[in-house]
C-alpha cells in the first residue's frame, strides 16, 4: 500500500518537473506583470477602476482620441471630425465609413447612440461621463447629433475617455444588453462583457480570471493596420521582487508600476530598459479658508501661505519618491492648459516665520492633519504625514496626525468636517475642467468639501470652462493658477511618475495619463 | 444509524451558523463604516441620483435589525448577498476563489501525509537515530520560519537562480488555462485532455505545496513519532515481538494505534490549510480564499467577510464531523453516540 502510494507520488513529481520544460507556446504574445485586484467588471458601461482603462483602450475605440505624444490636440478616430453649434449645445459627429467592429460590421450612428444611452441609463460609476448628454439623434448611419443640457466646451475631450467607447449594439443586445431607461436593472450584459469585447479596437478580449489574468488577442478584422502583437496577457503579480524576477527570466515582457526602489537595479541590467510615464495625478494639501465653521488659524491667508512655504517639497520628492515626481504650482498639473511650475511655492522658512508673525502667530499653534490609510504616489500616508509634521514644526506649528480608514476619511471629507488634510486627484479625461470644475466652487467638488468660498477663483473657473477660443482659454487658466497660488488653499505636494520595466526586445512604448499603456503601437523584436 | 448521526450533527450546525453571522453583523455595525463609497465609487458620490439608487438597491436605508433579518432570511435560501466590492453574489465569489485554495490544501495534505508518516514511523522506531534527529531539525525549521519569507527565498533559489521551479501563479504566463469545470486547474486540464497544462499546473503546485505542506508535515511527523515511541513501549508490542513477529509487522501493528491522534490532527490541519494560507497565496499569486478574505476585510466588504467566515466555519464543522466518523471506523470502541 505504502509502496504504491510512493510510486504514484514519484510519478506525479516527474510529471511536474517535466511540465516546466514543455511550456513554450505563445512566445510572441506580450505578457504584462501588473496588479489586477482592482478589476470588478470589464463592461465599459460599468467599470470605473484603473486596470479596465488599458483593456478598454485596446479593445474599444472612441469617436475622438488624444494621442500620448500630444496631450492637447484632439484627433479623429471613429469620427472623421465634428462641428459645434454657435450656442455650444449641439455636437455633430461624422463617422468614418471605413470603421468596422471586430465582427466585421460597420460602426454606425445607432451604435454610438446605443453605447452612450446605455452608459447613462445603467446609472453606474462611470455614468457621469454622459451627464451632459440630453439627446442623441441619428439622421443617417454616418451622422450623430448630440444635444447637451448645458454648454460643455470639454465635451470633445470627454468623448475621448475609454468609458465613452462605442460598443456594437447587435452583439451587446444579443448578450442581454439594453439602453432602456431602466437599464440599471434590465441590462444583463455585464457578465458577457467582462469576458468578451464588442468593440472596434485593435484587440479582442478573450477572457478574465479574477486576480489571475486578462487575455486579449489581435483583432484580425481591424479596420486600420493590424497590431504587431498577436496577443496580450495581463498577469497578476503581487510582489515587486517576484515581478522583477519574472521579467529578468523573460517570463513576462513588461513589469508595470515598478517599485521605485528597484529602478536602479533595472537600469543596470542590459537585458532590460526603464521607461517613465508622467501622470497627471495630483497629491495635494488642502487648507480650508473657512472661518464660519472651522476655528483654525487656516482661515488667515498668510497662515496658509506660511504653511505652503514651510513644506520641504524637495525632501518629499527626492527622499520619499526617489526623484520620480514633478510638482505643479496649482491644482492644474504640469501638462494641462495654463499650468506653469515657475509659480510654485518653494521652501523658505524665514519668509514662512515672518508671515506667521504678521498673522499674529509668532509662537505657532496646534493643528490637526487628517489623512486616510492609502499610499499616495507609493508613499504610505502616515510617512508623508510625519514628514509634513516635521516640516511644520520648524515654524512652530505643532501637528497632530489623525489617521482613519480611507472610507471613513473620505466620508468625513465629503461631509465637510475636515479643515486640513491631504488627498489625491486623478483625471478621467484631459480637459482643464477636469481640475477647475472640482477645485473652484463653493457648491461642488473638492472645494465644497473643505468649505472654500472664494468668488474670484470661482468666477475665473466659470469663465475659462465656457471659453471656446484656445488662446483666451489658456490665458484664463494662467489667471486661475495665479489666484490659486495666492490663496494657498490647495497646495500641490507632487505629481508622481509611473515606472515601467521592459525587456529590451519590446519596442514602441508610449504612456498616456488616462489609459497608461497602448498595446497597438507595441512590438516585440 | 450513521445517517442519523450525520443529520443530527448537521442540524446542530445551523444555529451555530446563525450565531456566528449575528456576532459578525454586530461587530460590523460597531465599526461604523459607510459602505456607500465602496459601492458607488468616489466620483459618483457627488451624483445624488446614483447614490440614492445604490442606497435603495443595497438596502442601506433600512434599520440595522431589518438588514440583519433580511440577511438571515436570505441565508436560509442559500443567498449570501452580494459583495460590495466585486458586486458579484458572495456565493459566486466563493466558488471562484475556493477551488484554488482547495487544490493547494489537498496537495499539501497529500504531501504531508506521504512524507510525514513514514518519516515519523522511522523517527519513532529508531528514536535518537540519525533520521530522527534530521527530521526533528527539519520540523523545527518548518514550524518556525514564516511562509512568506520561505516562499520568497524558495522562489529566488529554485525559480530565479536554478530555474527548476516555475514562477508564481497557477500556470506559466504563456500557457492558456483549461476550460473551467471544477476550478482545480490540474483536474480541469485532465478533463480537457490538456496534458501540457496538467503537468505545468502540477509543477506550479510544487513550491507552494512544499511551503504550505511543510508546516503540516512537521506536525504529522511529531505526532506520529511521539505516538510510535509510546506504542512501541506497550505490552502488546512486547508480546508481538516475543512471539517472533517480524519487526515490520510489529511496526504496522503499532502504526494502526497512532492513527487516532493523527486523524484528529489532520482534520484540524486540513481546515487550517483551507482558511489560513493567506501568506503563501500572496507570495505565489495564488487567487484563493485567503486572498479574497484579506481584501474583503481591508475594504470592510461586509457581505464578503460574512460569507467567507461562514464558509470557514462550515469547513471546520464538516471536518470535525468527518473526524468523529473516522474515529468510529478506526476504533470500534468509540460509539456513534
Amino acid at each position: 500500500m505504502m509502496k504504491r502510494l510512493f510510486a504514484v507520488f514519484a510519478l506525479l513529481l516527474c510529471l511536474a518537473v517535466a511540465g516546466g520544460i514543455s511550456a513554450q507556446d505563445a512566445q510572441s504574445a506580450l505578457i504584462v506583470a501588473t496588479q489586477l485586484d482592482d478589476v470588478i467588471t470589464l463592461d465599459p458601461g460599468r467599470a470605473f477602476e484603473t486596470t479596465n482603462l488599458v483593456v478598454h483602450h485596446a479593445t474599444y475605440e472612441t469617436l475622438l482620441e488624444i494621442r500620448p505624444d500630444d496631450l492637447v490636440t484632439i484627433q479623429p478616430l471613429l469620427a472623421t471630425g465634428y462641428t459645434v453649434s454657435e450656442d455650444g449645445l449641439t455636437y455633430t459627429f461624422a463617422l468614418n465609413p471605413d470603421a468596422r467592429f471586430a465582427s466585421g460590421s460597420p460602426v454606425t450612428s445607432e451604435d454610438v447612440r446605443f453605447s452612450w444611452t446605455r452608459l447613462k441609463n445603467i446609472k453606474g460609476n462611470p455614468s457621469f461621463y454622459a451627464d451632459a448628454v440630453a439627446a442623441i439623434e441619428t439622421p443617417d448611419a454616418q451622422t450623430v447629433v448630440v444635444t447637451l443640457s448645458a454648454a460643455t466646451p470639454a465635451f470633445a475631450t470627454i468623448v475621448t475617455a475609454p468609458a465613452m467607447s462605442i460598443l456594437e449594439k447587435a452583439v451587446v443586445v444579443a448578450n442581454g444588453g439594453t439602453d432602456a431607461a431602466d437599464a440599471d436593472a434590465s441590462d444583463l450584459a455585464n457578465d458577457w462583457l467582462s469576458q468578451n469585447s464588442a468593440g472596434s479596437g485593435p484587440f479582442v478580449l478573450t477572457g478574465w480570471t479574477p486576480e489571475t489574468e486578462i487575455t486579449m488577442v489581435r483583432n484580425d478584422n481591424y479596420w486600420r493596420a493590424p497590431a504587431a502583437l498577436p496577443a496580450v496577457t495581463l498577469r497578476n503579480v503581487n510582489d515587486a521582487t517576484t515581478a522583477l524576477q519574472l521579467l529578468e527570466r523573460g517570463d513576462v515582457d513588461i513589469y508595470e508600476n515598478v517599485d521605485k526602489d528597484l529602478a536602479e537595479q533595472i537600469s543596470a541590467n542590459g537585458d532590460l530598459k526603464l521607461e517613465m510615464g508622467q501622470t497627471l495625478n495630483l497629491t495635494y494639501l488642502a487648507l480650508s479658508p473657512d472661518a464660519a465653521t472651522f476655528t483654525t488659524p487656516l482661515s488667515n491667508r498668510q497662515v496658509r501661505q506660511a504653511i505652503a512655504q514651510a513644506v520641504d517639497y524637495d525632501g518629499i520628492i527626492d527622499g520619499l519618491l526617489l526623484g520620480y515626481a514633478d510638482r505643479p504650482a496649482s491644482p492644474l498639473p504640469i501638462g494641462v492648459q495654463g499650468s506653469d511650475p515657475a509659480q510654485r511655492y518653494e521652501r523658505d522658512l524665514d519668509a514662512a516665520r515672518a508671515l506667521l508673525a504678521e498673522a499674529g502667530y509668532a509662537d505657532g499653534f496646534d493643528l490637526t492633519l487628517y489623512i486616510g490609510t492609502g499610499a499616495p504616489g507609493g508613499i504610505p500616508a502616515e510617512t508623508l504625514a510625519a514628514k509634513i509634521q516635521a516640516d511644520l514644526a520648524e515654524i512652530g506649528i505643532t501637528l497632530e496626525i489623525n489617521q482613519q480608514p480611507t472610507s471613513n476619511f473620505l466620508t468625513a471629507f465629503r461631509a465637510q468636517e475636515l479643515p486640513f488634510l491631504f488627498s489625491t486627484w486623478t483625471p478621467d479625461y484631459l480637459d482643464a475642467t477636469m481640475w477647475s470644475d472640482y477645485f473652484s466652487f463653493a457648491d461642488g467638488g473638492l472645494s465644497k468639501r473643505i468649505r472654500m468660498d472664494i468668488p474670484e477663483i470661482a468666477a475665473i473657473a466659470q469663465q475659462a470652462a465656457a471659453e471656446t477660443d484656445a488662446t483666451a482659454r489658456t490665458a484664463l487658466y494662467q489667471q486661475y493658477q495665479t489666484a490659486h497660488v495666492t490663496e494657498a488653499v490647495f497646495v500641490p505636494l507632487f505629481q508622481p511618475q509611473l515606472l515601467y520595466a521592459l525587456r529590451s526586445s519590446v519596442q514602441g512604448f508610449s504612456f498616456h495619463p488616462v489609459y497608461f499603456l497602448e498595446f497597438y503601437t507595441l512590438s516585440k523584436g | 444509524m450513521i445517517l442519523q448521526f450525520f443529520l443530527r450533527r448537521l442540524l446542530f450546525a445551523i444555529p451555530m451558523m446563525f450565531g456566528i453571522s449575528l456576532v459578525l453583523f454586530l461587530l460590523y455595525n460597531i465599526v461604523q463604516v459607510d459602505p456607500l463609497v465602496m459601492i458607488v465609487g468616489e466620483r459618483a458620490m457627488d451624483n445624488p441620483e446614483i447614490v440614492a439608487a445604490a442606497v435603495q438597491k443595497w438596502g442601506l436605508d433600512r434599520p440595522v435589525w431589518e438588514q440583519y433579518l433580511t440577511y438571515a432570511g436570505n441565508m436560509l435560501h442559500g443567498d449570501f448577498g452580494s459583495s460590495f466590492l466585486t458586486k458579484r453574489p458572495v456565493l459566486e465569489d466563493l466558488q471562484l476563489f475556493l477551488p484554488a485554495t482547495l487544490e493547494l490544501a489537498l496537495s499539501s495534505l497529500v504531501f504531508a501525509i506521504a512524507i510525514g508518516i513514514p518519516l515519523g514511523v522511522i523517527a519513532g522506531v529508531r528514536a535518537g537515530g540519525l533520521i530522527d534527529r534530521a527530521a526533528w531539525g527539519l520540523s523545527l525549521l518548518n514550524a518556525s520560519l514564516p511562509p512568506f519569507w520561505t516562499g520568497l527565498i524558495f522562489l529566488t533559489i529554485f525559480y530565479y537562480f536554478l530555474g527548476i521551479a516555475p514562477g508564481p501563479g497557477r500556470l506559466d504566463p504563456r500557457m492558456a488555462f483549461p476550460p473551467r469545470v471544477t476550478g482545480l486547474v490540474t483536474l480541469d486540464a485532465a478533463f480537457a485532455g490538456d496534458w501540457a497544462a496538467f503537468a505545468n499546473a502540477l509543477h506550479h503546485l510544487m513550491l507552494p505545496t512544499l511551503i504550505l505542506g511543510g508546516f503540516t508535515l512537521a506536525l504529522v511527523l511529531r505526532v506520529v513519532r511521539a505516538s510510535m515511541i509510546e506504542e512501541m513501549r506497550r505490552e502488546y508490542v512486547r508480546t508481538a515481538r516475543s512471539k517472533g513477529l517480524p519487526p515490520r509487522a510489529v511496526v504496522v501493528h503499532a502504526l494502526r494505534n497512532t492513527l487516532i491522534p493523527l486523524v484528529t490532527l489532520l482534520g484540524l490541519a486540513f481546515a487550517g490549510l483551507l482558511s489560513g494560507a493567506v501568506m503563501t497565496e500572496t507570495v505565489f499569486d495564488w487567487p484563493g480564499l485567503g486572498t479574497y478574505l484579506v481584501r474583503a476585510a481591508a475594504n470592510l466588504d461586509y457581505p464578503a467577510i460574512q460569507g467567507g467566515t461562514l464558509l470557514i466555519a462550515l469547513i471546520y464543522i464538516v471536518t470535525n464531523l468527518i473526524v468523529d466518523f473516522l474515529y468510529g471506523v478506526l476504533d470500534p470502541r468509540v460509539r456513534l453516540a
